[in-house]
């Protein structure tokens, strides 16, 4: 009950295509300006086959990815569970403590990608995210002392063009846009303190955005042993969804290192700067009739947001010539957050790249 | 008219050949080599090809207008028989005066033709992949400085 999964942290991460699908020239090189495009490393992944099936232009990847939220924080001050829940007796209300609070959060994505590169310059990408997400809360209600909230489903689908703007030898632009198509649900329910029986729960806990929501981003690539790429990317929002309100804009500058062990071995180092908006509006039925009407602070849309600092550590192997399997692990080393809100511990991801 | 020649000389190269042109390229890339007399005055990377008419003209095409290395030097490829100051010769075969006239230069062939035992860089496939070996006996007698990057590729470097 946190971050909103379907938002800022997983959809987000399946912008930069770069990572998501290689950016090597897999298409099929005829002329000699194509072959002299390619790098070393290019060539490595070339079949020496004349009509090979790893250069159809098309690719899939499975990708699995985890998230841990832990603690809270407001901007950057440390706040423990016993600060943020709210007891009667012992303290004022405030905007600030809340007679619900999720203590633990986790959240995985399994994702679906398929790539198809018309030419050297243009690739199209169809993303399909599964999310499940699960809250551990403890509360001052009778009978949710502690207590635990799941959901589960598919997510927002984002249909996406990646244009290469730019090429040499060694190093290349490219720029994505596209369209997230708001397929996951904006009305999962669950048992919470709020009343008896289910309620729509608040708008961590649902699986997609509600609105057609628009992601780009531009990213040079260096293409040697020792690679190195930056990005600037986001994901852009209008309207409102159905329940009156609309998730925050997110931004992501990136800078990422690559170095290449041998032909089959790299390791990665790379840093994210994030800045994510508040939610604008609002989800009425989460609110309680009381003067402060936010009964966790994940009902508040001005508790969301914030800026992050985000380190990760990689790993990619061959495990064959049309398969790839990376690691990632993650770790925030600086959160500026709109709250009290619950703070990223972690996070972690596995990915299969394959050639067809 | 041209095109059309192009695309048949080209067609007629197999995509074996087109992935060599390829790293015959990009060898020139991570490969320095020092201001000796052979290479006093030249003021470009020489690739020479043996025997192959329809290679040294896609080699050509593909090297067209770029250039390489710290200096940024373009690169000229020419038939090894016109040629006798090769920064890099890609060879079928051996023989005394050859080998001789090519004292100097990087000798690249595959492992499977008489010249591999006495060449500096030797193509190879494997998994449906072409690869590479390097031996850096000569290049070190040279002063040939081979990037660590190109070393790292290649599959066997042995002195």
């Amino acid at each position: 009950m946190n971050k909103p999964l379907s938002t800022p942290t997983f959809r987000f991460s399946i912008l930069s295509f770069c990572t998501l699908f290689s950016c090597s020239n897999v298409l099929a090189q005829t002329t000699p300006s194509e072959f002299a495009e390619l790098s070393l490393q290019e060539l490595f992944s070339i079949s020496t086959e004349e009509q090979s099936e790893a250069e159809s232009g098309w690719s899939w990847t499975l990708q699995y990815r985890y998230v841990e939220y832990d603690g809270y924080l407001s901007g950057t001050d440390r706040l423990t569970i016993d600060e943020v829940l709210f007891v009667p007796g012992t303290e004022q209300r405030t905007a600030s403590n809340f007679p619900v609070v999720p203590t633990t959060i986790t959240q995985e994505l399994k994702l679906l990608g398929l790539e198809y590169q018309k030419s050297p310059d243009w690739r199209f990408q169809i993303t399909v995210p599964h999310v499940k997400q699960s809250t551990d809360h403890v509360s001052i209600v009778p009978n949710y002392d502690q207590f635990v909230i799941d959901s589960s489903g598919v997510g927002d689908i984002t249909l996406k063009a990646n244009y290469r703007l730019d090429n040499d030898d060694l190093r290349q632009w490219w720029l994505g846009f596209g369209v997230q198509v708001p397929t996951g649900s904006i009305d999962q329910e669950g048992d919470t303190p709020r009343a008896p029986g289910n309620q729509q729960l608040p708008y961590t806990m649902q699986l997609g955005s509600g609105t057609f929501d628009f992601p780009f981003d531009l990213v040079y690539q260096t293409n040697t042993t020792h690679s190195f790429s930056v990005s600037f990317g986001g994901v852009i929002r209008i309207g409102t969804n159905d329940r009156n309100y609309r998730l925050g804009n997110n931004y992501r500058a990136s800078a990422k290192y690559n170095y290449l062990l041998n032909e089959d071995w790299s390791v990665s180092l790379a840093m994210d700067a994030i800045y994510r908006d508040k939610i604008k509006g609002g989800d009425q039925s989460l609110l309680v009739p009381q003067s402060i009407p936010y009964p966790a602070s994940i009902t508040n849309p001005n508790l969301y947001g914030g800026k992050k600092l985000v380190t990760r550590l990689g790993l990619k192997t061959n495990l064959s010539s049309d398969y790839t399997l990376s690691l990632e692990l993650g770790k925030p080393l600086y959160q500026n957050l709109n709250g009290p809100q619950p703070k990223e511990k972690w996070q972690g991801a596995l990915q299969l790249v394959a050639t067809m | 008219m041209l095109f059309s020649a192009n695309v048949t000389a080209f067609e007629s190269l197999t995509k074996l050949d087109k992935l060599k042109a390829a790293y015959l390229f990009n060898f020139t890339k991570f490969i320095e080599w020092p201001d000796s007399t052979f290479r006093s005055g030249k003021n470009r990377v020489e690739i020479c090809i043996e025997d192959n008419a329809a290679l040294l003209k896609f080699l050509n095409e593909l090297v067209a207008g770029r250039n390489v290395g710290k200096n940024q030097l373009p690169v000229k490829v020419t038939d090894l028989i016109s040629e006798a100051s090769c920064d890099i010769a890609y060879i079928k075969h051996v023989d005394d005066e050859k080998m001789r006239s090519l004292v100097e230069s990087i000798i690249i062939s595959d492992h499977d033709s008489s010249a591999s035992s006495l060449s500096d860089i030797i193509f190879f496939e494997e998994n449906k992949r072409l690869r590479f070996d390097i031996k850096m006996k000569k290049m070190e007698m040279l002063n040939i400085n081979v990037s660590s990057e190109l070393l790292k590729l290649a599959r066997e470097k042995s002195s």
